[in-house]
C-alpha cells in the first residue's frame, strides 16, 4: 500500500506499538498463572472434602450423614470462594480482550485510511496517536497527584484524566503505570517502601527468572530505614529473616550493613540515644561506659556468634582506632567510616527507586523512554533548518499599522520548531539534512538583496491597500521586512539552483 | 496488505470458543463453577431431606414394630442416598476435568497470542534511535506544548463546560496563558456551533463573497432539507439569493443545490444527506478553522502535532540508517545534521526557505549566508571565497559561462512568506 505523506506501514506501526498487544497478553498470562494455582489449590481441597464424604457415606450411619452434609457443606464453600475468583479473573479477562479489540481497531482505522489514500482520514488518525503519545507522556509525568476516583475505584492522574477525556482509555494500559507510579512515589516522596515489599512478593517467580536483586536492594533499604529510626529490634529482625539469605550473592552488602547496625549503634550510645543523625555527630570516645560496652559485646556476638576480640574491648582503641580494625575485621575496603554515610543518603531511595522501575517495565515490556519525547526529538531534528530559532532583526517604518499588521501576520513564522514551547528543546538537537533547495516558483530579487517569490509579494501588496494600510500602486509592491516600496520594475529574476 | 494487523485480528478471534456468543474457555469455566455449584446446593438439599425423612422415621417408629410401608420408604431412601452420592462424585470429577482442561486451554490461547505479539522488529525499535534525548528540565516546555495541543484540539471533548473552568484547568496544569488560552476557547465554540447547526452567528463573520460563507450557507440549506422543511427551505433561498450573489459560484449552485432543490420541491428524500451533512460540517469545520488562526496568528497545526507527525515520517528513516550504520560501522558524519534526508509534507514542514549551495551542498546559514553573481545564480559566501580565491582573482559561474568578480556580487536572503 503507497503511503501518502510518507508515512510508514501500518506493520511497522504495529511492530513499534508492540506493547499495545503484548502487555495486555502479559496480563492475561499473570492473571491466568494466579488462578491456576488457586484452582489447582481449591481442586485439591475439594477432592479431598469429597473423599471424606464418601467415607462418611459409607458407613451408612445417620451421624455420618449428617457430618457429609457439614463437609459438602465446605465444598459449597470452597466452590464459592473459587467462583468469585472465577469472576474476577473472567471480568479482566473481559476488560483486557475489550481493550484489544479497540486497539486492533483503532490500526484498522490506520489502515482503512490508507487504503482510500485519504489524506483527511490519516491526518485524523495520527491526531489520536498524538494524543495517545500524549497520554503516555502524562500518565508517565503527572504533575498533580494520583487521585483515587471513589465512585469507580479507579487510580487517575493528568494522563489517564486526560484518556478519559479524549476517549481513548482502552488504548493504553495506563493502570499499569499508574500502579508502578503508587509504588514510585511511596518510595520516593515519603520513603515507604512496604508497596514495593509487596510488589516484589506477589512477582518473586518472575524477578528470580531475570536474576533481578531488587529483592536484596528493597530488604537492604528496608534494613536501613529501621536502623534510621532506631527501630534495632525490627530491623535485626529484618536481617536475619530477609538478609541473611543472600550471603552467598551479596556477602560484602551484608557485611556492610551488620557492621553500619554496629557503627550506627555505637553512635547513638555515645550521644545516649538523643541523636537523629548520627552522620553528623562526631566521636566522642571519653562518653563511652562500661555498660554501653556489654551491650556492644553482645551485639557483636548476636552477628558474628563470636566474642568481641580483646583488642576491640578495649573502648578507647576500639573507637579511636575503629577505621582500621573495622578493616581486620573483614569489611574489606568498605572500612571507612565516610562509605557508611552513604548508606542513609536520600539518593539511596531514588537509585532503588530507578532498578525497581526497570524491572517493571521490564516485565510488562514498556519502553523506557516515553516515546512522545522520542518522537519529539526525531521530529525537532528532522524539521529543524539552519534558519530556525533566529530572530529575524525588523525594520519599522513610520506607520504603526502598517508594522503591525507585517510583522504579525505576513512574517511571523509558526514555525513549529522556532515556537516557545520547542525552541529551548530545539537549541540542543541537530540539524535536519536538506540535498535540494526548498523555495518558490518564481523567485526575484529587490534591490535590497530580499528574495521573496513574485506571486506572494503582488498578493500582499494588493492586501495592504484592500486593508487601506497603504496605497500601492499596481506598479509596485511592498518589502515587509523593510517597509519600503519598490517597483516592479526593478525585479531581479533569481536562478537558484 | 498489514500482515501484522490480519493476524493479530484472527489471534484475537480464537480467544472466542464461539465466534457468535463471545464465550472464552474463561467464561465457560466460570459458567461450569457456578453450575457445579448450584448442582452441589440440589445434592445436599436432597441429602438432607432423606436425613430428615430418616429422622422423622425414627421418631415415628413405635417399638419394635416395623410396616411394611415404612420398609419400602427405607429402600426408596437409601436409593436416593445412593443416588445423591454417585451423581455428586461424578458432577465433582465432570467439573474438575473440565476446569482443569478449560483453563489449560485458556492458557494455551494467551501463549499462542503473546508470541503472535511478538512483532519487534530487531532491526531496531524506538528506543534504539532515541539519541539526543529531551532532559526532565523540559518537562514545563512539554506541559505547556501540550497545553496548547488540547487546547487546539482537544477541548470538544471536555465534559467541563463553562469557559473560565477551562482556562483554569489549562493555566493550572499545563501553564497556558490565560489569554492565549481564551483564543482556543473561541475556536472550539465556533467549531461546536457549527458541528450542532447553530450557524446563525457564524455566518454573520463572513464576507458574503467568501468561500467560507458560501460553504456556510450549504451547511444551512442541507440542514433545513434534512428537517424536510420545505417551505423554509425555499423561503430562505428566495432571501438569501440575489443574482448578484454567488456570481462567481453559479456552477456550484447548479451541482450541489439544484439536485437537492429538485428533490425537495417533489418531495422526495435526499437519501445520503446525513453523509453529506457530515462532511459539509468538515469543510466549514476546516475552513472557519484556517481562517480562525489565521486572523489570530495561531497556527493551524499544533507545534506539538507537527513535531509528532515529523518525528512517526522519519522514524522509519533512522532506523534504517542506525541499521546501516551498525552493518558499515560507521559513524554519523556530522554531530550537527543528520545524516539522511526526510521528506515531510509542507503542511507540518514548510516554514522556513531553504537554500542549499550548489558549490558545497550545504544549507546556507547565517555564518555562510548565500550570494547572488551577476548572472543571478546563487552560491554560498564559502564558495564563493573558494572560486575567487578569497577574492583575489574573477572567476566563471559553476553554472553559466558569465565571469564574476567577487565585487560584483550580491548578498541576498531568501524570504519565505
Amino acid at each position: 500500500m503507497k503511503s501518502i505523506i510518507n508515512e510508514p506501514s501500518t506493520d511497522f506501526h504495529l511492530r513499534i506499538n508492540e506493547e499495545s498487544f503484548s502487555i495486555p497478553a502479559e496480563i492475561l498470562k499473570r492473571n491466568l498463572n494466579k488462578l491456576e494455582r488457586s484452582v489447582k489449590l481449591r481442586t485439591d481441597e475439594i477432592s479431598v472434602l469429597l473423599n471424606k464424604v464418601n467415607e462418611l457415606m459409607d458407613s451408612n450411619t445417620l451421624e455420618n450423614d449428617k457430618s457429609a452434609v457439614l463437609e459438602i457443606n465446605k465444598i459449597i464453600k470452597k466452590v464459592d470462594r473459587l467462583e468469585k475468583e472465577l469472576l474476577k479473573t473472567k471480568d479482566e479477562e473481559y476488560d483486557i480482550l475489550m481493550r484489544i479489540q479497540e486497539r486492533i481497531s483503532f490500526f484498522k482505522e490506520l489502515e482503512h485510511a490508507k487504503s482510500l489514500t485519504s489524506r483527511e482520514l490519516l491526518i485524523g488518525w495520527y491526531q489520536k496517536y498524538t494524543n495517545l503519545l500524549i497520554g503516555d507522556y502524562l500518565v508517565r509525568n503527572s504533575k498533580s497527584e494520583i487521585k483515587k476516583d471513589d465512585d469507580t475505584g479507579c487510580y487517575n492522574n493528568d494522563g489517564s484524566l486526560f484518556l478519559k477525556q479524549q476517549h481513548m482509555e482502552k488504548l493504553l494500559d495506563y493502570d499499569i503505570i499508574i500502579n508502578a507510579n503508587i509504588i514510585s512515589n511511596s518510595l520516593i516522596k515519603h520513603n515507604d517502601i512496604g508497596p514495593l515489599l509487596t510488589w516484589i512478593h506477589d512477582n518473586t517467580q518472575y524477578l528470580k527468572s531475570i536474576k533481578s536483586t531488587l529483592d536484596f536492594d528493597a530488604r537492604l533499604q528496608e534494613y536501613l530505614q529501621l536502623l534510621s529510626k532506631d527501630n534495632y529490634k525490627e530491623a535485626i529482625n529484618c536481617f536475619q529473616l530477609h538478609l541473611v539469605k543472600f550471603i552467598s550473592t551479596h556477602s560484602l552488602e551484608i557485611q556492610q550493613a551488620a557492621g553500619f547496625l554496629l557503627y550506627h549503634k555505637s553512635r547513638c550510645i555515645y550521644q545516649n540515644g538523643t541523636t537523629n543523625n548520627p552522620m553528623k555527630t562526631p566521636i566522642n570516645s571519653s562518653m563511652m561506659n562500661t555498660e554501653d560496652s556489654s551491650k556492644y559485646n553482645s551485639l557483636y556476638l548476636h552477628f558474628f556468634n563470636k566474642e568481641l576480640p580483646t583488642a576491640y574491648k578495649e573502648h578507647d582503641a576500639f573507637f579511636t582506632n575503629s577505621e582500621t580494625k573495622l578493616e581486620l575485621s573483614g569489611f574489606g575496603n568498605l572500612n571507612k567510616s565516610n562509605n557508611y554515610s552513604n548508606l542513609f543518603d536520600e539518593c539511596r531511595w531514588k537509585k532503588l527507586n530507578d532498578i525497581f522501575l526497570r524491572e517493571y517495565y521490564q516485565m510488562y515490556g514498556i519502553s523506557k523512554n516515553e516515546p512522545l519525547l522520542i518522537y519529539l526529538s526525531l521530529g525537532i531534528s528532522s524539521l529543524k533548518t539552519k534558519d530556525c530559532l533566529h530572530k529575524k532583526e525588523i525594520t519599522t517604518s513610520e506607520n504603526k499599522e502598517l508594522d503591525f499588521y507585517l510583522n504579525s501576520k505576513v512574517i511571523s513564522n509558526k514555525c513549529p520548531v522556532c515556537s516557545n514551547e520547542f525552541r529551548n528543546i530545539a537549541k540542543e538537537m541537530p540539524y535536519a539534512h536538506h540535498i535540494e533547495s526548498i523555495l518558490y516558483e518564481n523567485p526575484i530579487m529587490l534591490p535590497n538583496g530580499n528574495v521573496y517569490d513574485k506571486e506572494q509579494l503582488e498578493k500582499l501588496a494588493a492586501q495592504v491597500t484592500e486593508r487601506g494600510l497603504y496605497n500601492i500602486s499596481s506598479e509596485e509592491i511592498i518589502d515587509p521586512i523593510d517597509k519600503q516600496v519598490y517597483l516592479k520594475s526593478s525585479f531581479v529574476k533569481m536562478y537558484p539552483t | 496488505m498489514a500482515h501484522l494487523l490480519n493476524s493479530l485480528d484472527s489471534g484475537y478471534q480464537s480467544f472466542y470458543i464461539d465466534k457468535n456468543k463471545d464465550e472464552t474457555w474463561l467464561s465457560r469455566t466460570y459458567n461450569d463453577t457456578h453450575e457445579f455449584k448450584i448442582q452441589l446446593k440440589k445434592l445436599k438439599a436432597h441429602l438432607n431431606k432423606c436425613i430428615q425423612d430418616a429422622e422423622e422415621d425414627e421418631l415415628n417408629a413405635t417399638g419394635n414394630v416395623k410396616n411394611i410401608n415404612n420398609e419400602k420408604e427405607i429402600l426408596k431412601r437409601a436409593k436416593k442416598r445412593g443416588l445423591v452420592i454417585s451423581k455428586l462424585n461424578k458432577a465433582s470429577r465432570q467439573w474438575n476435568n473440565n476446569v482443569t482442561k478449560q483453563v489449560k486451554l485458556s492458557g494455551i490461547q494467551y501463549n499462542k497470542f503473546k508470541n503472535q505479539t511478538n512483532m519487534k522488529s530487531h532491526n531496531g525499535d524506538l528506543d534504539s534511535v532515541y539519541i539526543n534525548k529531551i532532559s526532565e528540565e523540559y518537562k514545563n516546555d512539554i506541559y505547556l506544548a501540550i497545553g496548547y495541543h488540547i487546547a487546539r484540539y482537544g477541548l470538544g471533548e471536555m465534559q467541563t463546560v463553562k469557559r473560565n473552568e477551562i482556562e483554569t484547568y489549562l493555566k493550572d496544569v499545563y501553564g497556558l496563558d490565560e489569554k492565549v488560552a481564551a483564543i482556543y476557547i473561541s475556536m472550539t465554540e465556533k467549531i461546536n456551533n457549527i458541528k450542532t447547526y447553530n450557524t446563525k452567528d457564524c455566518i454573520n463573520d463572513y464576507d458574503k463573497n467568501s468561500d467560507i460563507y458560501f460553504e456556510i450557507y450549504l451547511l444551512d440549506i442541507m440542514i433545513l432539507i434534512k428537517d424536510k422543511n420545505i417551505l423554509t427551505t425555499l423561503e430562505y433561498l428566495r432571501k438569501s439569493t440575489s443574482r448578484s450573489f454567488f456570481n462567481n459560484k453559479s456552477s456550484i449552485i447548479v451541482e450541489k443545490i439544484s439536485p437537492f432543490l429538485t428533490k425537495v420541491m417533489l418531495g422526495l428524500e435526499v437519501e445520503n444527506i446525513d453523509e453529506l451533512l457530515n462532511q459539509q460540517v468538515d469543510i466549514c469545520v476546516d475552513l472557519v478553522s484556517k481562517d480562525y488562526c489565521k486572523q489570530n496568528k495561531i497556527s493551524f497545526d499544533s507545534s506539538l502535532f507537527s513535531i509528532i507527525l515529523s518525528g512517526i515520517i522519519s522514524l522509519q528513516f533512522f532506523i534504517k540508517y542506525n541499521n546501516i550504520q551498525k552493518a558499515l560501522h560507521v559513524d554519523w558524519t556530522t554531530k550537527n545534521e543528520l545524516p539522511f534526508n526526510v521528506k515531510l509534507p509542507e503542511s507540518v514542514s514548510k516554514f522556513h526557505s531553504i537554500f542549499i549551495c550548489p558549490v558545497l551542498k550545504e544549507e546556507t546559514t547565517i555564518e555562510n549566508p548565500p550570494y547572488s553573481l551577476p548572472c543571478h545564480h546563487v552560491i554560498s559566501r564559502k564558495a564563493l571565497d573558494k572560486l575567487s580565491k578569497n577574492g583575489t582573482i574573477s572567476f566563471k559561474c559553476p553554472y553559466c559561462p558569465v565571469a564574476a568578480t567577487i565585487s560584483k556580487t550580491m548578498k541576498v536572503n531568501f524570504i519565505l512568506l
